[in-house]
């Protein structure tokens, strides 16, 4: 709902100049940014990196590191397709997590599948599916369609051509480690999502919204954080 | 800095539960001063100061506390209050909440209270044509998201014809809200939604003496719905549009009510419904795909989780560059070691990162940025211009400014070295006083020797020190004076070079380190700041980027240009009245200040 838009034909163009101005009057310093980098590497449980980035910049760790390096031995296993490890160690460190987070678990065991499918253990994926994943799909329609989604890996030989070949991208177990990193983190009453994603989702969100309203220097590589001159602000 | 006071004076409205924005929104130091400051500011403007003593000034409502329009409100209204108190004028009005009812935009059979708040009925209300209705003095801006306000049912009077909602700036007055084209309305007697027609339809219950009713319109989406009693009544309106002004209408004598625009506490638990209004807008924005990012290596099938993988590896780009960019090159080898291994399958996602930001020579340049950085942050400057025109010859040459602040800082530092022992020293020993003296250090006026020169640089040291009543002051024979005097002559280089400089920053940090000399013990007088070590980050962080830029590196750190760049992305579109960034704010959601 807008009050008082210009239209589309006569969007306000920001020259460069005025637009650089703007940037360097926000307010921030080292530290937020500091802070930000910290916040992210304690809870995507980089705890070695914490370590040293507390040493260098100064930052108090507010975490201690022994429970970073816990998340962190969990989630590599994830990563390294290691779904049994990962799950002791869940267990060692809390057992209630898994036990109030069925669709966690549900996920932890269809990644263990899909680690069978990848490995070729045909057999062993066959009877894993029947004995685990099949009774749980009985209770909830939407474990069992994802567990049909899972076992018509088998049904392609090449995976490339697959159409659910995705399940076996390394952001399938990303995606499944960063559920159970959540749970965990949740289950010590800490903030469970990094600051810095939020950062990049929002400026792409506000610059998608404001390319409505006006055309100005935009950053359209995210990695660069260049700025890139809109055609309308660089004939001025 | 006068611009600051004035804001903490028209701020003195602002609700204490937002104490935790302005900490965190960088820029504010406010303060909150007693209602009396600000109430005297605006009634500056009015011609009958008493007769409106009780107006409310300009204040935030506690649901609008967290929202990227509380910054924009902040920055406008302390513009437009400080113009004489004038009502705000075009483009700062756009910012302006309602307060109170409009004495000017009201009905004749409409009587006002002092506070501009209670509204009573005072026609003959025989039948529709003696309708009265008014507006707030300000429609409800877009850009706050949401706005919410509740009408206290007084006395239904004879009938309880009594209308609550919103309306257009042309619309009669002689007409309770909803019956009119742009004009909303939810009635007391019937229970009936009036939606710009003069039939209703049944919505909720009838309301009464002693009821609260509440309406909010909600910008995000452009709907509108009621309260009662605290009790959300569900939606009323849709396709809401224009320039909206809260607005109430009573027909038959003796019904009376009074407005809260958010100067008191809600019956309606708005803080939870923005909340909730909040993790809806976070939802769109978390469900924007991200850009694709440039380089060939996502050429592999698209995938379901593609755009979640391009947020985690530019992630981990902006936070390489950055530890890079720093000098925290230990940290930066523990990222790259732990983020590979992370990403062990995909490792061409990685090898993309270590192309572009591990190119050979690399990390040596970092590992040499950060020695330097080490130098200038433990004091040692002479150290950090050895190292820097070592191994990075160019830097100093091409940046003056950067060079003298270092030189300055190394100043400093010396004055620092010397400042601890200066004030342990006895009345006693004159010798030792004398000799320090005669090098110009401690200035008396007829102890100053050499030539005109010196003379000229010491002045401003002497017009400081006449103002001080000074003890004096003498040093141990041995090594001490050694540390003065070469923090002395050091400082006439200094001035010697930088004499002939016009530049006002370069004059006046010079004058700034000089003064250091006026004091028998420096770190303990009014300059003593000058010698915290806090001094040596900003110039650390400076000859970074000098040097950084000498390579053809960004002086700034991708991180913090994509930070800045969405704060100034989402503070435009709130000024273009986009109602969605109420729900969101970049320093409170997107940083973790927090912590720490």
């Amino acid at each position: 709902m807008q009050t008082s838009t210009p239209s589309s034909t006569q969007k306000k163009v920001v020259a460069r100049s005025e637009w650089e101005k703007k940037l360097s009057e926000v307010e921030v310093n080292k530290r937020d940014l500091n802070k930000l980098v910290m916040n992210y590497l304690v809870i995507e449980g980089y705890k070695d990196a914490a370590e040293k980035f507390s040493q260098e910049c100064g930052l108090q760790l507010d975490t201690d590191l022994e429970s970073i390096q816990d998340r962190e031995l969990i989630l590599n296993a994830i990563q390294n397709g290691n779904v049994e490890e990962a799950i002791e160690r869940v267990n060692d460190l809390n057992p209630e997590i898994l036990d109030t987070h069925p669709r966690l678990y549900f996920h932890l065991q269809q990644q263990q599948l899909i680690e069978y499918i990848r490995q070729g253990k045909i057999a062993r994926a066959l009877e894993f599916a029947q004995e685990e994943l099949a009774p749980r799909g009985e209770d909830n329609p939407e474990f069992l369609e994802e567990l049909e989604r899972t076992m018509t890996l088998l049904a392609f030989e090449d995976n490339n051509q697959s159409p659910v070949g995705d399940l076996l991208h390394p952001a399938q177990r990303r995606r499944t480690a960063r559920e159970l990193n959540a749970a965990i983190l949740t289950s010590q009453s800490q903030e469970k999502d990094p600051k810095l994603p939020s950062l990049l989702k929002m400026l792409v969100w506000a610059q998608n919204q404001l390319d409505e309203k006006m055309s100005y220097p935009r950053i359209n590589n995210l990695a660069t954080a260049e700025l890139v001159d809109n055609e309308d602000t660089t004939t001025l | 800095m006068s611009g600051l006071s004035t804001a903490s004076r028209i701020f003195s409205y602002y609700p204490l539960s937002i104490s935790s924005v302005s900490q965190s929104n960088g820029p504010s130091t406010r303060s909150y001063h007693s209602n009396s400051h600000n109430s005297s500011s605006l009634q500056s403007n009015l011609s009958n100061k008493n007769k409106y003593s009780k107006l409310q000034g300009p204040r935030l409502p506690s649901y609008l506390a967290d929202t990227t329009f509380a910054d924009l409100y902040a920055a406008s209204s302390s513009e437009s209050y400080t113009r004489n108190g004038s009502v705000p004028d075009s483009d700062q009005a756009s910012f302006a909440l309602p307060t109170a009812w409009n004495i000017d935009d009201k009905s004749t059979n409409l009587e006002l209270s002092e506070d501009r708040l209670r509204v009573n009925y005072t026609g003959v209300g025989k039948n529709d044509t003696d309708a009265a209705a008014i507006r707030a003095n300000y429609p409800m801006p877009p850009q706050c998201g949401l706005f919410y306000f509740e009408v206290d049912i007084i006395s239904k009077g004879k009938e309880g014809f009594i209308g609550i909602g919103f309306c257009g700036k042309s619309v009669q007055l002689n007409r309770l809200p909803g019956w009119e084209n742009m004009s909303w309305g939810y009635h007391g007697d019937d229970g009936h939604l009036f939606c710009c027609s003069g039939t209703g339809k049944p919505y909720g219950p009838q309301f009464t003496t002693g009821d609260v009713i509440g309406c909010c319109v909600n910008f995000r989406d452009g709907t509108a719905f009621y309260t009662k009693n605290g009790a959300i009544l569900g939606t009323a309106f849709r396709d809401l549009k224009g320039v909206l002004y809260p607005s109430i209408g009573l027909r038959t004598p003796n019904e009376s009510v009074e407005v809260n625009f958010g100067h008191k506490e809600f019956k309606f638990a708005i803080d939870h419904y923005m909340k909730e209004q909040k993790a809806l807008q976070w939802q769109i924005i978390n469900a924007t795909p991200m850009p694709p990012i440039s380089s060939p290596v996502m050429s592999t099938p698209v995938l379901r989780a593609s755009s979640e993988a391009n947020l985690t590896t530019t992630v981990h780009q902006l936070i390489f560059s950055y530890l890079v960019h720093h000098g925290f090159s230990e940290t930066a080898k523990a990222f790259y070691k732990d983020a590979v291994h992370f990403l062990n399958i995909d490792s061409d996602l990685m090898e993309d990162i270590e192309y572009e930001q591990s190119a050979p020579g690399t990390e040596i340049d970092m590992l040499n940025r950060q020695r330097i950085r080490n130098a200038v942050l433990r004091g040692d400057i002479d150290q950090a211009i050895k190292l820097t025109s070592a191994l990075f010859p160019s830097v100093l040459p091409a940046n003056d400014d950067i060079h003298f602040r270092l030189r300055c800082r190394e100043f400093i530092e010396m004055m620092g070295r010397c400042s601890g022992t200066r004030a342990a020293a006895t009345e006693d020993e004159d010798d030792n006083l004398v000799k320090v003296e005669k090098h110009g250090m401690i200035g008396r006026p007829q102890m100053a020797v050499g030539d005109g020169d010196e003379d000229a640089h010491i002045t401003p040291i002497r017009k400081k020190k006449n103002s001080i009543k000074r003890k004096k002051i003498s040093y141990d024979a041995d090594g001490l004076d050694s540390h003065i005097e070469s923090a002395m002559r050091f400082g006439q280089k200094l001035q010697q070079d930088y004499q002939d400089d016009t530049r006002e920053e370069i004059k006046s940090a010079l004058e700034e380190a000089f003064s250091l000399l006026a004091y028998s013990d420096p770190a303990n007088s009014v300059v003593g700041y000058l010698l915290h070590p806090s001094g040596r980050e900003p110039v650390a962080n400076a000859l970074n980027s000098a040097i950084l830029a000498s390579q053809g590196k960004p002086a700034i750190p991708q991180l913090e240009r994509i930070f800045r760049q969405t704060s100034v992305a989402v503070k435009e579109l709130s000024r273009c009245g986009v109602g969605t960034t109420a729900f969101v704010n970049v320093n409170n959601d997107c940083l973790a200040r927090k912590n720490n």
